[in-house]
């Protein structure tokens, strides 16, 4: 019974039928592997948004005070992505100018040219509100204006910067929010503010910088912001809180 | 024949080749499962493994489920649904053939179930074995129910209000029992409750599998006719000249659950690509609930309880009562008749024409299941006067028991012969024959003619045949080579087997260049080809070298 059976034979057979089922089994794999990753979110490219208040009406720029601690935060580019808007002044409450500048991320020395102030005196700019040292938001990252003053951890003091409560990075919103301490090593990432002069209305159409924190990339991760328009939300004056 | 337990031996004793490890090392050989006669694995052997389709179609809405759980959410049903069938990579795919493989399995646990009514299997000793198989066809309907009901369509908020109002009627503990089945009444607990309630029947439907596969290996399967002798108790005892359980099982069951799986993925694609198809077989969810277009659709129940949607239209169900009473006598009675067959129907013999009554009723249990069924799709919500009722469903009864009766007689006297292969071939004209019979004369036939295209009936007919090839055991899976010396391994097995692996091959090329998203049902249909070939090349396979 056994003689003459070819095992080369049978081998080959047996061959193309597994490599049959292998490929149905390939197939069903693959379909499974493709289905367990949902689809990615995001956007293409940076979206072009108008700054409005709760109410849906757009944000005028001379609305906004200068040197003001309360947390003016909108999203951008995606939903949930928070960031500060201030206008920027001297100690005696007069508006500066902000003029682009280049900024140095410290952790890889490269550098890009940051975006200059807007409004009527060139004194507003806009950061990612997220810290880039371990992500910490507000009230942890906050404002201090011009007057209130930051205590690092070496003791040293500053005023007018965004300083970071958990772990005491500071940096200069007058020079493209530079790093002035760590322990962060990058600069917070700039948000392009368009100012209308006929209307007074701010958009928002581009970032500058590094990722922002705990991205691959600025565009992915999240959901994109549905309409045209981006809401500025007060968060109140951490200061008084 | 020799020759396959040879080599395992041989394998086992120098332990060389990869395929000797892995048998060695998983002792595949060694599995406590039951040797099957040849004449199980045979071309006609196919209905001694209905309850292995079931198995498969059953890991495959296990398989497929788990992945839904990953992206469904009972907070938001309708959302989350439309989320996995536009933006999930095969999303579509992977739902529409969860549906199909739940349709697939009830079919399967039907037709798994009249057959071993048929042939007597719930007799001594199988008793348990077959109680606990009528509760599974319960749990599955069960599951099918709740797990239709997840997509938050319009059908499934009728499904629900509907399972709502019957349960709700039951005297004393109605409102209990609707609230513990439908929650409070808010979109959320009722959701949270089907999802729980799905995922709690699949597990059921597990664990008391597994107790009834217990029992079908413990009892034996029932052997066939030629070694019963249409007498009970009858078993399948081992013998030493039945061929090990590896392979020969294993490369049997590998190729059932390719087929299996093969038509459960390539009729619902084949179906989805076809645009504009009959709610009640399409395999996508219906419109939002709150949409135009839900207006339009009549508060259809999923397809396989189509036959007590129809009971609560006849005359006498009308009254406040009604929908229980009919859910009473077309389901409860019918699932209390099938659990105490065994005790009612207590003789030893298991020859159909033996057992005339239960024979009758089997047949009557069918033909009233698919007339319901269909005049429920036809003519969803008419009032059906009770004369009318007794017209449709009376003359079957009468035929049935007649014609049953006569022939056991006829057959007692020995003036009948009958073949094996001709009473299952006479049986399905029989029923086939009745229910075309009623469909064509009974008064809904110009209803059917002018509302229903002849388009939609293609289309029915095609999907309908589809899924009834599937149930009927998988039925032309390979050419019939002629019965040759085992060891000449013929040119056209070559050819054939080439073929297959090659097509196989190309579609899963082509396969791999499709948008997951837009062209999900094509890769289906190229799945479930690929699938289908694969067994077909192991069925010429084993066909070749086993001889089976």
């Amino acid at each position: 019974m056994n003689e003459g059976i070819d095992e080369t034979k049978r081998n080959f057979l047996k061959l193309m039928v597994t490599a049959s089922i292998v490929a149905g089994a390939g197939l069903s794999l693959g379909v499974v592997v493709k289905t367990l990753s949902p689809p990615a979110l995001g956007v293409s490219s940076f979206p072009n948004l108008k700054l409005v208040d709760s109410s849906g009406s757009p944000l005028l720029a001379s609305n906004l005070g200068v040197n003001s601690p309360s947390a003016l935060q909108f999203s951008y580019p995606l939903q949930s992505t928070p960031n500060n808007i201030v206008s920027l002044g001297d100690s005696s409450g007069n508006p500066i100018s902000i003029s682009a500048t280049e900024v140095t991320i410290p952790a890889d020395g490269s550098k890009y040219l940051s975006y200059a102030g807007v409004g009527k005196n060139g004194s507003i700019v806009a950061y990612s509100g997220i810290c880039q040292h371990l992500g910490c938001i507000f009230p942890e990252l906050r404002f201090y204006p011009n007057g209130v003053e930051s205590i690092t951890l070496a003791g040293k003091t500053y005023t007018g910067v965004f300083h970071c409560l958990c772990h005491g990075s500071t940096y200069d919103p007058t020079a493209g929010a530079a790093v002035l301490t760590g322990p962060t090593t990058h600069p917070l990432p700039m948000v392009k503010l368009v100012w209308d002069s006929t209307t007074d209305e701010i958009y928002v159409s581009n970032m500058v910088g590094p990722t922002i924190y705990g991205r691959a990339s600025d565009l992915t991760g999240e959901s994109p912001i549905s309409g045209t328009t981006t809401e500025v939300t007060n968060l109140g004056n951490p200061f008084t809180l | 024949m020799s020759s396959i337990r040879e080599r395992m031996k041989r394998a086992m004793e120098t332990g060389n080749g990869a395929g000797e490890w892995i048998i060695d090392r998983t002792h595949l050989d060694k599995l406590p499962l039951r040797k099957t006669p040849d004449y199980m694995r045979k071309w006609g052997g196919k209905w001694y493994w209905t309850g292995a389709l079931i198995t498969v179609a059953f890991t495959y809405e296990v398989l497929t489920g788990l992945i839904l759980l990953l992206y469904y959410n009972s907070a938001s049903p309708y959302p989350s649904t439309l989320y996995i069938l536009d933006s999930v990579p095969f999303g579509k795919l992977i739902l529409a053939t969860h549906l199909y493989g739940a349709y697939a399995m009830i079919i399967l646990v039907y037709v798994h179930m009249f057959r071993n009514y048929f042939v007597g299997a719930y007799k001594k000793p199988r008793e348990l074995q077959w109680i606990i198989g009528v509760l599974l066809l319960a749990l599955t309907i069960g599951a099918g129910y709740f797990g239709y009901s997840l997509t938050g369509d319009v059908l499934s908020y009728d499904a629900q209000d509907v399972g709502r109002g019957i349960a709700s009627l039951i005297p004393f503990i109605g409102q209990w029992l609707a609230s513990v089945g439908f929650g409070n009444g808010t979109a959320a607990s009722l959701f949270a409750k089907f999802l729980g309630y799905h995922i709690i029947m699949a597990a059921l439907i597990a664990l008391l599998f597994g107790y009834h596969f217990y029992l079908a290996e413990a009892n034996t399967m029932l052997p066939s006719s030629k070694i019963s002798k249409y007498r009970a108790p009858a078993s399948t005892p081992e013998t030493e000249d039945m061929r090990p359980w590896y392979p020969s099982n294993l490369l049997y069951l590998v190729e059932l659950g390719l087929l299996t799986i093969g038509f459960i993925v390539l009729i619902p694609s084949f179906v989805g690509l076809i645009p504009n198809t009959p709610i009640l077989i399409s395999p996508f969810p219906g419109p939002s609930p709150t949409s135009a277009a839900a207006a339009l659709i009549p508060a259809y129940p999923p397809w396989f309880l189509l036959f007590l949607y129809k009971a609560v239209d006849f005359g006498m169900f009308t009254n406040a009562m009604g929908p229980l009473n009919a859910s009473i006598v077309f389901g409860l009675l019918p699932l209390i008749y099938f659990l105490v067959i065994p005790f009612l129907d207590r003789g030893n013999s298991l020859h159909p024409l033996d057992r005339p009554i239960t024979t009758s009723l089997g047949i009557i249990s069918i033909v009233y299941l698919i007339i319901l069924s269909l005049w429920g799709a036809f003519e969803p919500g008419v009032i059906i006067a009770t004369p009318t009722v007794a017209l449709v469903l009376l003359p079957p009864a009468v035929v049935t028991f007649g014609a049953i009766f006569g022939i056991s007689k006829m057959w007692k006297r020995g003036k009948l012969k009958i073949g094996g292969k001709s009473v299952t071939v006479s049986f399905f004209i029989f029923i086939s024959g009745l229910v075309v019979t009623i469909i064509l004369t009974g008064y809904s036939f110009s209803y059917m003619v002018t509302h229903f295209s002849v388009l939609a009936l293609g289309k029915l007919a095609i999907s309908g045949t589809a899924v009834g090839f599937l149930a009927i055991g998988t039925a032309r899976t390979s050419e019939q080579l002629p019965d040759k010396k085992l060891n000449k391994i013929p040119t056209g097995a070559y050819i054939a087997i080439g073929i297959l692996t090659l097509m196989s091959w190309v579609l899963l090329g082509i396969s791999l260049k499709m948008n997951p998203i837009t062209q999900a049902m094509v890769v289906g249909m190229a799945l479930g080809t690929v699938l289908i070939f694969s067994g077909i090349a192991l069925a010429i396979y084993r066909r070749i070298i086993f001889g089976e």
